[in-house]
């Protein structure tokens, strides 16, 4: 899956308008980057790509660019 | 003149509006201003409710619920015209009277699928802000989902997960300025009621529960345009009974 397909995902995720997000978008900036959206997260890296990460571990990310390096 | 039951130019999108609660529904609300987008199987029967409408900027989809897994098409179609939708009544449903010998996985899938899951994914689809523009849902649920009849398990299990489904999902849409809420007729004049006492119920005898009688359908569309209106603002997550009064 490409870079671009990836941050669409997390755009469709956050109900956000397309081309809303890049890899710098820092998310504790967005309103939508709440408990709820880390665990619509969870469930997407679940059946998108296959790997159980925990909420924790998601709660310490920072930027887009660190969501797009657990999308693997 | 203060009016907080006016819908007018609120769009507001209702399923199983062919018939029954739904098709009264749809009719009560045009008559409080609503633009209304109709969704039922039967274009006939869709084209019976939208003559019996009033004022205009109505329209109908024919579709069925129980083969579109995917709604995406439904909401992009409600919303074509320009304007997001402010309302959802989710009052298609399916009724089956079942022993538990002969109460299979196969059909109780089918009751799921129009009560259960079709609600839930018309909720997720609504929620999506290019559908919506805050506003307020409203499931029909049934006075079974509290006081169940025999024979009535998975109905009546369908309707309680919608109740519960409805407190849940209040928690994550308030956020979004949505509003939802079901609403659980008791017995009234419907077709429904009607497959139901050819199927084995003595609606005579669940009519005599109720201490107001049977019910008819506006009085449900009546609670419903209440729960979509901005009377009912402060009200979420909640299953609101509209019937007639039945204790036992």
């Amino acid at each position: 899956m490409s870079e671009k397909e990836k941050i669409e995902l997390l755009e469709e995720m956050m109900d956000l308008d397309p081309h809303s997000l890049t890899k710098d978008t820092v998310l504790a900036k967005l309103d939508e980057w709440d408990s709820i959206t880390i665990l619509s997260f969870i469930v997407l890296l679940d059946e998108e790509f296959n790997k159980s990460v925990k909420a924790p571990e998601i709660r310490s990310l920072v930027t887009i660019a660190d969501a797009l390096n657990m999308m693997e | 003149m203060f009016n907080p039951m006016d819908l007018s130019n609120k769009r507001i999108l209702i399923t199983g509006a062919s018939s029954g609660i739904g098709r009264a529904t749809a009719i009560y609300l045009s008559k409080l201003g609503a633009k209304t987008v109709l969704l039922a199987r039967n274009e006939d029967r869709l084209n019976d409710t939208i003559i019996q409408l009033e004022n205009d900027g109505h329209m109908y989809i024919v579709a069925d619920l129980a083969e579109s897994e995917d709604m995406t098409h439904i909401f992009d179609k409600s919303v074509e015209n320009g304007t997001k939708l402010s309302g959802l009544v989710h009052s298609a449903g399916f009724s089956q009277v079942i022993p538990i010998n002969m109460l299979t996985k196969d059909r109780m899938q089918k009751e799921m699928n129009i009560n259960y899951f079709s609600f839930i994914e018309l909720v997720r689809q609504f929620s999506k802000k290019k559908y919506n523009q805050g506003g307020s849902i409203v499931g029909v649920s049934s006075i079974a989902a509290d006081k169940a009849e025999q024979c009535q398990t998975n109905y009546s299990a369908s309707k309680a997960a919608m109740n519960i489904a409805a407190q849940a999902l209040s928690l994550e849409l308030a956020k979004k300025q949505i509003r939802i809420n079901t609403v659980m007729p008791g017995a009234v004049y419907t077709s429904m009621a009607m497959h139901m006492e050819e199927s084995g119920i003595d609606m005579s005898e669940i009519e005599k529960l109720q201490l107001l009688g049977m019910g008819k359908a506006e009085q449900v569309a009546s609670v419903i345009a209440f729960l979509l209106s901005d009377m009912s603002s402060f009200i979420t997550g909640r299953n609101v009974f509209a019937d007639g009064g039945r204790f036992l």
